[in-house]
């Protein structure tokens, strides 16, 4: 490349002084010609240098660099307090990224690095660095997969590891949430690092003027980020979103993996309104039985307006409301309290509600109803009824950083009324981020 | 695992319930353009052979838009997408092209076309630049479409590529092309002149701020016309803006943009950045004030009254202001506009 601009440079040094001795030249002809000639040449070389200016000084788009790799560390870390003792922080906020204890908290630091395999495929990964509450460092390898980039009739492939496209919450990473914390609602659900595994997916955008797309996906059943399918904290009864006693499970037949599907439409009302209307399933076997199974249902929709004149973004507003409903099969056992349950179904059901508002630029305020209906005995810790309300204030310094503020009030039919006030500041380093929808 | 299967087949029927497919009429290329000017010069290039969409719309700043699914269903059934590049779509360019599931719009392929190409390009920074400078753009400023010499070369870029994709219409695309570059021609310097000199030598005249005696020794005074004829008269005067969009509008009418309002680009003004503007405003004599639609117009003008100027709104691109919605009404808007200005504070 330097190589290539020297002898550039060089020749344009040559050419330059070429030009040079041509005008001293027709310079010295002028007493023999007259003006208009004289004019018509000048005007030839002024011409001639432009040319070579323009030549000189076009940085061609994109300059060949070789670019392999977006590489990104995102940071999140909280501090703050709760009338709730620790131990009752860390049921009331089972999300792995939401802050479990008084003081600070590390709720994630993420490498993100992402690039274009070959002109087929594209890759992601997300590796998660995380300090627990006992000091102690954890990496975790949060998602990693490849995604085609050219399949015909609007189909697209992902292999890897991913979270499920199951809704609007679970697919998204700490860094891109509203407030502090996960709806808890999703921690019992879905799990407390989201509902992801190792599989395959294959979605299709339709051929239609709406854009409508459908999502199939087969994940492994087994792992602490199924919980509502075979997971193995659940046999030690950490887990907070299972129920029954449990047992192995082994892959025997394709039922033994967890099956999830997700359709979107979307329309745009306006210029400034856009709304996305969403379905989603998954089902799977569970570890409370010995044929027992899970399904989940999810139902959700968006709306968001954007001032036509919006500077960088803002104003604009976002209300959203996502529904999960759980059907988990278990068989008769023995529960800590020393009642005996029948084989039978738990049918709970949580959804939240949640406004953002943009109200000017680089400034957010956002409230958040969540709602637990539960379906188990009201004194098992995790799955009782439960309401939370929030309200958080967000200042962006940048697209790169920001500032939060949020206060929430618990109320659960077990650990009583909570009030907790946590502060949260992130920054990212390195590559752009891209404005989903 | 059969009630779940009943469960996906009746998901997959309501959604097909909703999904009305379009026939289309093959023969059209379908273009997907990043900015309304582009959208402008591509429909202007491409006549009856392009059907032309583009992700924005008049008003929005190009800088942030968000991939809505409508935006990656567009870029799927396009042939052509057309970008203004030197980073502008950072945010959504990628996603757009990769969510798309359209090989033909994927980098390095016929259908994507970076408008910046052979574009020369101001204010490309000299250093190493960082975050700490702001949201800068790495190879360059991308506004460059504000200056309307540089759509000849935009033109030339997208006609070369639509002859390319679609060879069969090759004649009319550069037919087209030839009368585009015409229109921008007599539209900055009257037909008059147009006929004695060529139009890239007196834009180039016109950027050094020579034009005055360029036209003076060769007895042309009188034939100049058109657009340079309202801003030639100012050339050299200063003049504040809100962001570097109009760097290249002023660049090529020899106007110096004296300061920005932003301190850093993408960084709203702070009260010391802007106490250094109203001084410079006033040690320099820039005496107008550029701001967009999308600007805070209140800004704009509080920094214009402190330092004694005149706020002007000028469309950003073609649709962002009510009378600029072609490309040839966007620039004749902010040359009129501009010209106003320069004139009404000449003699403070």
């Amino acid at each position: 490349m330097r190589e290539q601009m020297r002898l550039m440079e060089e020749r344009h040094a040559a050419e330059i002084a070429d030009l040079r001795r041509e005008f001293a030249q027709s310079t010295e002809q002028s007493t023999e010609t007259d003006g208009s000639e004289l004019t018509a040449e000048i005007d030839d070389l002024l011409d001639r240098m432009d040319d070579l200016e323009d030549q000189a000084r076009v940085t061609p788009a994109g300059r060949g660099a070789f670019k392999l790799l977006d590489v990104s560390l995102n940071a999140l870390f909280a501090a703050g307090g709760s009338t709730a003792q620790d131990d009752e922080i860390e049921q009331l906020n089972a999300g792995g990224h939401d802050p479990n204890r008084r003081g600070f908290t590390v709720q994630n630091v993420e490498l993100i690095l992402k690039g274009a395999v070959d002109p087929y495929f594209t890759a992601t990964a997300n590796i998660v660095y995380q300090i627990d509450r006992d000091g102690e460092s954890q990496v975790e390898l949060e998602e990693a997969y490849a995604e085609s980039v050219a399949l015909p009739f609007g189909l697209r492939a992902k292999v890897g590891q991913y979270f499920t496209n199951f809704g609007r919450h679970n697919p998204q990473h700490p860094h891109q949430w509203e407030f502090v914390d996960m709806p808890f609602g999703w921690t019992r659900m879905l799990g407390g690092d989201g509902m992801r595994g190792p599989g395959a997916q294959l979605s299709w955008l339709l051929p239609t003027d709406t854009a409508i797309e459908i999502t199939g996906s087969v994940q492994n059943a087994n792992g602490e980020t199924m919980s509502s399918f075979v997971d193995p904290e659940s046999q030690d009864g950490s887990s907070q979103s299972t129920f029954g006693a449990q047992r192995e499970h082994e892959v025997r037949s394709l039922d033994d993996l967890v099956w999830s599907g997700r359709a979107t439409a979307s329309f745009d009302v306006d210029d400034e309104w856009t709304t996305l209307f969403g379905t989603s399933a998954a089902f799977g076997p569970n570890s409370a039985g010995s044929s027992a199974r899970t399904s989940l249902l999810g139902l959700d929709a968006t709306a968001r307006w954007t001032s036509l004149e919006a500077q960088r973004g803002f104003p604009f507003l976002e209300g959203r409301v996502e529904y999960v409903g759980r059907d988990y099969e278990f068989d008769a056992f023995t529960d800590g309290s020393g009642r005996s349950q029948r084989s039978d179904s738990l049918n709970d059901e949580t959804w939240y509600v949640q406004t953002v508002w943009g109200f000017t630029p680089d400034w957010t305020v956002a409230g958040r109803y969540e709602d637990f209906l539960g379906d188990a005995p009201q004194d098992t810790i995790g799955l009782e009824d439960r309401t939370r309300i929030a309200i958080a204030v967000t200042h962006y310094f940048s697209e790169f950083s920001k500032l939060r503020l949020q206060v929430s009030r618990d109320d659960s039919d077990l650990t009583g009324n909570a009030t907790s006030v946590w502060l949260q500041f992130e920054f990212n380093l390195g590559a752009h981020g891209v404005h989903k929808f | 695992m059969r009630v779940s299967l009943i469960a996906a087949g009746a998901l997959l029927c309501a959604t097909l319930f909703v999904a009305t497919p379009t026939a289309r009429a093959e023969p059209t290329l379908r273009v997907l353009t990043t900015s309304t000017d582009l959208r402008e010069i591509a429909r202007a290039v491409g006549g009856s052979e392009v059907t032309v969409d583009c992700v924005v719309k008049g008003p929005e700043d190009a800088h942030y838009i968000r991939a809505r699914p409508s935006l990656i269903r567009a870029a799927h059934s396009a042939d052509v997408l057309i970008v203004i590049g030197r980073d502008l779509e950072m945010g959504y360019a990628s996603l757009l092209r990769e969510d798309s599931r359209n090989e033909k719009i994927q980098k390095g392929r016929l259908g994507f076309i970076d408008a910046s190409e052979g574009i020369v390009a101001l204010e490309v920074p000299t250093g190493p630049v960082d975050r700490s400078m702001g949201d800068v753009h790495p190879s360059g400023n991308p506004h460059y479409l504000t200056d309307p010499v540089n759509s000849k070369q935009v033109a030339r870029t997208i006609a070369d590529r639509f002859a390319k994709i679609d060879p069969d219409h090759a004649d009319g695309y550069e037919k087209r092309r030839a009368a585009f570059e015409r229109s921008v021609d007599v539209a900055m310097w009257g037909a008059a002149l147009l006929a004695k000199q060529p139009a890239r030598r007196l834009e180039k005249r016109l950027q050094r701020g020579q034009l005055a005696s360029f036209l003076k020794g060769r007895g042309l005074e009188g034939e100049l016309g058109g657009w340079a004829a309202l801003l030639a008269p100012y050339a050299g005067r200063k003049v504040v803006s809100y962001h570097g969009l109009f760097v290249y509008l002023l660049d090529r009418f020899h106007l110096v943009e004296a300061a920005k309002i932003e301190p850093k680009p993408g960084i709203d003004p702070t009260p010391r950045h802007t106490l250094a503007v109203v001084r410079t405003m006033k040690s320099e004599a820039a005496r107008v004030v550029l701001y967009a639609s999308y600007q805070p117009e209140r800004t704009a003008k509080q920094i214009a009254e402190q330092g004694n100027a005149v706020a002007t709104k000028l469309a950003h691109m073609p649709g962002a202001l009510p009378g600029s919605d072609s490309y040839l009404e966007a620039v004749e808007m902010n040359i009129r506009r501009l010209a106003s200005a320069l004139a009404a504070t000449k003699e403070k």
